[in-house]
């Protein structure tokens, strides 16, 4: 039944993922369109600084919206199909709820995680021509080497395994994206037991989560931020324990969101058994 | 005897400020019949049918069907009709028919690709693109394409016109399985009078009255209709 709920829940989302991933492509072939027309001459160079900017701020702007639109169309994909009129044929379906849960939190982590990697790979591409215009190179090869050689310096100076970090990173990518998916269903879930306004009621909780998470996210680095800049006094040092601190950040950071994850699991399965009440 | 729906001191309150929805209701409905679950508006008709589909938790009481609580297996038993249309819009008829056949082992999609047939309702049309009683009928043909223990049917006849009532009243009838049971919740008591075997009248989230229909008729001299009207007067 968990197939056949994912296979529906695809059929509904895909679309509205595909939209919001294309303007994230429009935005980086745009933007690569303008820098290439710089670097081409085509544009006055009195201009580059004013053109650069506005650029910079559309394409900042294009990223954080295609974040929060993603963020937004799953709360209301949620909301919409457990506990509005869709509701009443999904919660009839011989499925228990942690099916019904389990099913969209796949395919958004899935839809979030297609998104992520897109916007990492637009800041890429973005940013080959970016350096090609401030170095005044005209082969993308030679910012794309310098880069590489930089990273391959850094960690190794770091003493970083650079596949290792990246397979921690994503790891950490994704348990921190499913989390933040969670903490959605949690704040909508909670939202249905106000008696009235439950959207706004959905939203206040959302944001009540939301400080909670980085209230505790603030008290747990910090004082492995201190303990690490205090043994990071002599520069010989630096390197060694960089390497340390970002390991130990990242598992910290996993360990919360894992934490924060299954907490508002629980929750979410909780509010819909015992507390469901659609009216 | 074993009963195939229970309630038993149901009590459903939705605001501490105001009376309770159900105030203690208490009633046993047999398989294979047909039962009218009539009452004024407010009188606790559809909180009740929510309970029994695990919509609504009930502040106390119980509710069995099949003498298990609401839950997946009971799910599987019941073949509901919201008052609302609950199906996704964006969805064809066709997927829809899909959708049912693969959730529920007892869907014939034979039987509904017949009934559009039948209707006139092109399969490959969208939702969003008909019109509410149409919608109304989609949904109600789906539903009454399974082979349900219990079909609960909440205000089928009241989006849709009085000629496309005789054809649901129709359809309902010639689609269920005899051991089955059909409760029906209508205001529109006169259209489905004829077809109902028991008549549960509920006032104020209490059960008034829960007799057969040919009794009510002999005992009162009149018809359901014409009872109701003068129980429930204003």
């Amino acid at each position: 039944m968990l197939i056949k709920l994912m296979k529906y829940e695809w059929k509904a989302t895909w679309k509205a993922c595909a939209i919001i991933n294309f303007f994230t492509v429009f935005a980086t072939i745009l933007g690569v369109f303008a820098m290439k027309s710089l670097q081409n001459g085509i544009l006055h160079k009195d201009q580059f600084t004013y053109i650069a900017v506005i650029l910079f701020v559309f394409y900042y702007l294009s990223i954080i919206g295609v974040s929060f639109s993603m963020s937004i169309y799953i709360g209301v994909r949620f909301y919409c199909n457990l506990y509005t009129d869709e509701g009443y044929l999904m919660h009839t379906l011989p499925v228990t709820k942690r099916q019904l849960v389990l099913s969209k939190l796949l395919i958004h982590t899935v839809c979030t995680m297609i998104t992520q990697v897109l916007l990492v790979l637009s800041i890429c591409v973005m940013m080959f021509p970016l350096l090609a215009l401030l170095l005044d190179e005209p082969a993308l090869s030679v910012p794309m080497t310098m880069l590489a050689k930089s990273i391959q310096e850094a960690t190794g100076a770091m003493g970083i395994s650079l596949p290792a970090f990246f397979l921690c990173s994503m790891i950490a990518a994704v348990i921190g994206q499913t989390s933040g998916i969670l903490s959605i269903y949690c704040a909508i879930s909670l939202g249905q037991t106000f008696h009235r306004h439950k959207v706004m009621g959905s939203i206040l909780c959302y944001i009540g989560i939301y400080c909670l998470i980085q209230t505790a996210t603030t008290i747990l680095t910090m004082p492995q931020m201190y303990a690490h800049t205090s043994q990071m006094e002599s520069l010989s040092v630096i390197n060694t324990h960089a390497s340390a601190y970002l390991y130990s950040m990242l598992l910290s950071i996993s360990v919360e969101s894992l934490f924060i994850g299954i907490a508002c699991y629980i929750l979410t399965l909780h509010l819909m058994n015992k507390k469901l009440n659609l009216q | 005897m074993n009963y195939l729906l229970e309630a038993n001191c149901l009590y459903k309150r939705y605001d501490s400020k105001k009376a309770p929805a159900l105030n203690g209701l208490t009633l046993n409905i047999p398989s294979g019949r047909i039962v009218g679950l009539l009452g004024p508006n407010g009188s606790g008709k559809t909180t009740f049918i929510k309970l029994i589909n695990g919509l609504l938790t009930p502040t106390s009481g119980t509710v069995t069907i099949g003498g298990m609580t609401p839950g997946t297996q009971t799910k599987s038993l019941i073949s509901y009709l919201p008052e609302r249309t609950c199906l996704q819009s964006s969805m064809k008829i066709e997927e829809l028919v899909s959708f049912f056949a693969d959730f529920y082992p007892d869907f014939s999609s034979e039987k509904a690709y017949h009934m559009f047939s039948s209707l006139h309702i092109n399969p490959s049309d969208k939702l969003k693109t008909l019109s509410k009683g149409t919608r109304e009928k989609v949904q109600l043909i789906l539903v009454m394409s399974r082979d349900a223990q219990l079909y609960i049917l909440d205000e089928p006849i009241a989006g849709v016109d009085p000629a496309a009532r005789d054809y649901i009243l129709k359809t309902i009838i010639s689609n269920y399985n005899e051991n089955a049971t059909i409760l029906i919740s209508t205001h529109l008591i006169s259209d489905i009078e004829n077809i109902l075997d028991d008549v549960i009248f509920i006032r104020e989230g209490n059960v008034f009255l829960y007799a057969s229909a040919e009794a009510i008729r002999e005992e009162k001299g009149k018809s359901l209709d014409a009872y109701f009207r003068e129980v429930f007067t204003c």
